[in-house]
């Protein structure tokens, strides 16, 4: 018998249960039979009134939000299910039997997310649907088929996100109730994405929410990879409490900072710590493991180039700005100067320069640690495609470009790598988290990102950044003056 | 065998009779390989083995910093009941749950139906039935819904689940209930269908943590009566149990458990003569026969008081007709010669607590 078909007995089982309980099915059929009508009957009613004050203007942008709402409601309980898949079992001692059958992992874990899918799913396309139909008979207006579509999509890959997430959390929680308190890190999220898309529906930027709907589906994808990686039998069974634990979490972070990564992986003795090995061991088999993400860093740096290139070409100066431009070396240390103020009164010193960088570089590792390693180019991509655009916009007014881009070499030979190598290792934290080194649960496999990422940030990165700094403040100018004939 | 012994299958102590090697071609050999790839992960879950059904050396597990079991060292044969025993927390469950294959050791290795609990997971399940330390039933479902789909995820026809859970829930006098939900069973009759789930595949092995907890007396022996009859078929079980009573009546051999180690494995007899000293016999006489311990200058007397004594009988075939000759000849009138009869109950009490006098540190 092939996984699918276990899982899928699973599935029929829960399904089951699901559709025996009274308290699931009041909402489900609440939500997908009468709520619809309801939003129907206050949207005629809200038009109607909207209408006398700005004929035409509201009623466009009302009809599809009132679709997404009417989508989203019944997915509303879908998280009910969910959380409780795995750790509801726990508690109520069923998971054992569950587990002493020959079932492979991926079947367990697909056969509990589909059943905590179905219902919701079902409800929402059911919803939308019964909406749509019934809408022009009552207010004479109605949703447009593609734009159906599309709502439907946001609405299917909201769903799965959040099943998905919450699948995740209750096969690595020990309570229905850890489990509930951890419910909000799905829920708020979720809402911010609901108000986002709400948003894009009323500017009717309408191949946006293609891309948001392909975002969604991104993360759904990597959300059940990930619960899949993580879904541990052991854990399920052996934990029996949660509690934040400081000292072991502050020790096992020591560990993985003395071993070597690779030594810490296989389990095996790891050389003596010295600062030699640090730098001739640790950190080529960090770097080694980031090529992956290296890639990724890559492509935004070029992608953050080229539309920053790109965007100068849409958006040239004003042609009155580029007559008041004037390069003497006079004029330029007066912009500079202006520019300073403007920034209030910010010194150009090699701390300043310094701080704005690590800022910059902690941020990518924060924005990693936070988005599954995807944010932890978004520094780069932004610095890469600022610069695209200056250049750019240089080119546009005929300045010589190359001239230009000579003046970031001197301590962008330092700082670009630096925060390359940065973002990739941060990115690598992040992403780890997908898909977890075998024995390792996920509080491990963020803490070896984790020390991964401050011995490169400590042995390579802080130094480089620091150097840059100087040379920025003490090279880079002398340079840009002889460049430009000062 | 019991007329009830079809519900447990043929016996399995036999295994598929072939012709020896012959000219030293390994033809045995070469069909085992066979047997074991071709036939046994499609059709049955009786691989050919020719060790024992289970085989645990040093094995061991930890959750954290926090060692639930230290050594655990064990090996039961084809046919075989070894029952387990323990005071809470000396790893029985953990045990158990690492032979069903659901934790994998931390340390050691452990073998079942010939399969490695840490390499062959997936096999290991398929052969092994486990009743759980709680029945854990899931409660808005029948007993035939239930079976079905328990039987689904072992791999069972629809056909063979329903006949098989027929048959099972006819033994357990669980047929009339059949289309009751799971929530308003008793805890005996919950028990009883976990029992019904783990027999449900035919497994070959055997794992009951508690298989008699919560029952009355009938369903209780019902259960022990079962479990004689899967010994018969073959089957090889693994019982916990806090019930000595019924440990000693099951038992082939008992290990007990403590502070997650084997500290004894053997037959309740054995075991009472391992740590209780050879047997106790008691002589009751009428008439002379007081110089007792005058009689006999190689019996170890326990005890004495006028007209009766006991002794330690290493040799009873032995020893006992030469006291009861030396009785005879003193002039006594010998009215009873017996054993005493000595708990499972001394014997664990002795182990558990000697252990814990001792100081043994976890």
């Amino acid at each position: 018998m092939n996984w699918f078909r276990q899982s899928l007995l699973i599935s029929r089982r829960e399904l089951k249960d699901s559709l025996t309980d009274w308290r699931i099915v009041t909402p489900v059929v609440i939500l997908t039979f009468l709520f619809p009508w309801l939003v129907i009957l206050a949207a005629n009613a809200g038009i109607d009134f909207l209408e006398r004050y700005s004929p035409g203007l509201v009623s466009g942008q009302l009809v599809p939000f009132a679709t997404m709402i009417v989508g989203f409601f019944p997915t509303s309980f879908s998280l009910v299910i969910a959380l409780e898949s795995f750790v509801g079992e726990k508690e109520r001692n069923t998971l054992e039997s569950l587990l002493s059958t020959p079932l492979p992992d991926q079947a367990l874990y697909m056969g509990k997310l589909l059943a905590a899918l179905a219902l919701p799913l079902l409800g929402s396309l059911a919803a939308i649907a019964l909406f749509a139909l019934n809408l022009p008979g009552i207010t004479g207006l109605s949703v447009a088929p593609d734009l159906l579509v599309q709502i439907a999509c946001l609405a299917v890959t909201l769903t799965v996100g959040m099943v998905a997430g919450a699948v995740v959390v209750s096969s690595n929680t020990t309570s229905v109730r850890a489990a509930n308190l951890l419910a909000s890190f799905i829920v708020i999220p979720a809402m911010l994405m609901l108000t986002f898309q709400s948003l894009v529906v009323a500017w009717n930027a309408r191949p946006a929410l293609w891309m948001i709907a392909l975002a969604q589906a991104v993360a759904d994808a990597a959300l059940i990879r990930m619960g899949i990686r993580l879904f541990n039998r052991e854990n399920l069974l052996a934990r029996t409490i949660d509690r934040i634990d400081l000292r072991r979490t502050w020790w096992t972070l020591k560990r993985f900072l003395r071993e070597e990564p690779a030594a810490t992986l296989s389990g095996r003795p790891s050389a003596p710590l010295t600062v030699g090995r640090l730098y001739l061991r640790d950190l080529p088999q960090i770097l080694r493991r980031s090529g992956g993400a290296a890639l990724v860093a890559a492509a935004a740096l070029l992608l953050g180039a080229v539309a920053g290139w790109g965007l100068a070409r849409f958006y040239p100066l004003p042609s009155q700005a580029i007559e008041r431009l004037e390069w003497s070396p006079e004029a330029i240390r007066q912009s500079l100067f202006r520019f300073r103020e403007a920034l209030g009164g910010w010194n150009w010193t090699p701390l300043a320069i310094f701080s704005q960088n690590l800022r910059a570089v902690l941020l990518s590792a924060l924005f990693g640690l936070v988005s599954f390693g995807v944010a932890a180019a978004a520094p780069l991509l932004l610095t890469s495609g600022l610069a695209g655009f200056i250049l750019g916009e240089a080119a546009s007014i005929g300045f010589p470009v190359g001239t230009l881009a000579t003046l970031l070499w001197p301590h962008g030979l330092l700082e670009i790598p630096a925060v390359f190598i940065a973002a990739a290792v941060a990115l690598k934290m992040g992403a780890s988290v997908l898909s977890p080194p075998p024995e390792m649960t996920l509080g491990e496999t963020l803490l070896l990102g984790l020390a991964n990422f401050l011995k490169v940030f400590f042995l390579l990165v802080l130094p480089l950044l620091l150097v840059a700094a100087f040379v920025e403040v003490y090279i880079t100018p002398l340079i840009a003056l002889q460049l430009l004939g000062g | 065998m019991s007329p009830h012994s079809r519900f447990f299958r043929s016996d399995r102590r036999a295994g598929p009779q072939f012709c020896a090697p012959m000219d030293g071609f390994p033809y045995l050999e070469l069909f085992k390989l066979w047997y074991n790839t071709a036939v046994v992960r499609q059709d049955t879950v009786f691989p050919w083995r020719d060790g024992p059904m289970i085989e645990a050396v040093g094995l061991g597990k930890d959750f954290g910093s926090v060692t639930a079991v230290r050594d655990v060292t064990l090996t039961i044969a084809e046919g075989e009941v070894v029952v387990l025993l323990g005071p809470n927390g000396a790893g029985k469950t953990t045990t158990v749950r690492m032979l069903a294959a659901i934790l994998r050791p931390t340390r050691g290795r452990a073998v079942v139906a010939g399969y490695d609990v840490a390499e062959d997971a997936v096999e290991v399940r398929r052969r092994v039935g486990l009743l759980t330390e709680f029945p854990g039933l899931y409660e808005r479902m029948s007993v035939l819904d239930y079976l079905a789909f328990f039987g689904g995820l072992h791999g069972l026809s629809p056909a063979s689940c329903r006949a098989r859970g027929e048959e099972l829930l006819h033994r357990f006098g669980l047929w009339e209930s059949r289309r009751m939900r799971l929530g308003e069973f008793s805890k005996g009759m919950r028990q009883k269908v976990a029992l019904v789930r783990a027999l449900l595949h035919d497994p070959p092995v055997l794992l009951l943590d508690e298989p008699t907890s919560a029952m009355d007396p009938s369903s209780a022996r019902l259960v022990r009566d079962c479990i004689r009859e899967l010994r018969a078929g073959g089957h090889t079980l693994l019982v916990c149990t806090h019930n000595l009573a019924e440990a000693e009546e099951l038992a082939d051999r008992i290990a007990v458990i403590r502070q997650g180690r084997i500290i004894a494995l053997d037959t309740p007899q054995g075991l009472r003569r391992q740590l209780l000293g050879p047997p106790l016999m008691e002589v009751r006489w009428n008439g002379s026969g007081d110089n007792f311990a005058g009689m006999l200058d190689n019996v170890q007397i326990a005890a004495q008081g006028p007209g009766w004594a006991r002794f330690f009988s290493p040799q009873p075939e032995q020893i006992n007709p030469q006291v009861l000759h030396r009785l005879v000849a003193a002039g006594a009138e010998v009215v009873t010669l017996s054993e005493v009869p000595r708990s499972l109950e001394e014997v664990y009490l002795h182990l558990v607590e000697v252990g814990e006098e001792a100081g043994e540190s976890p």
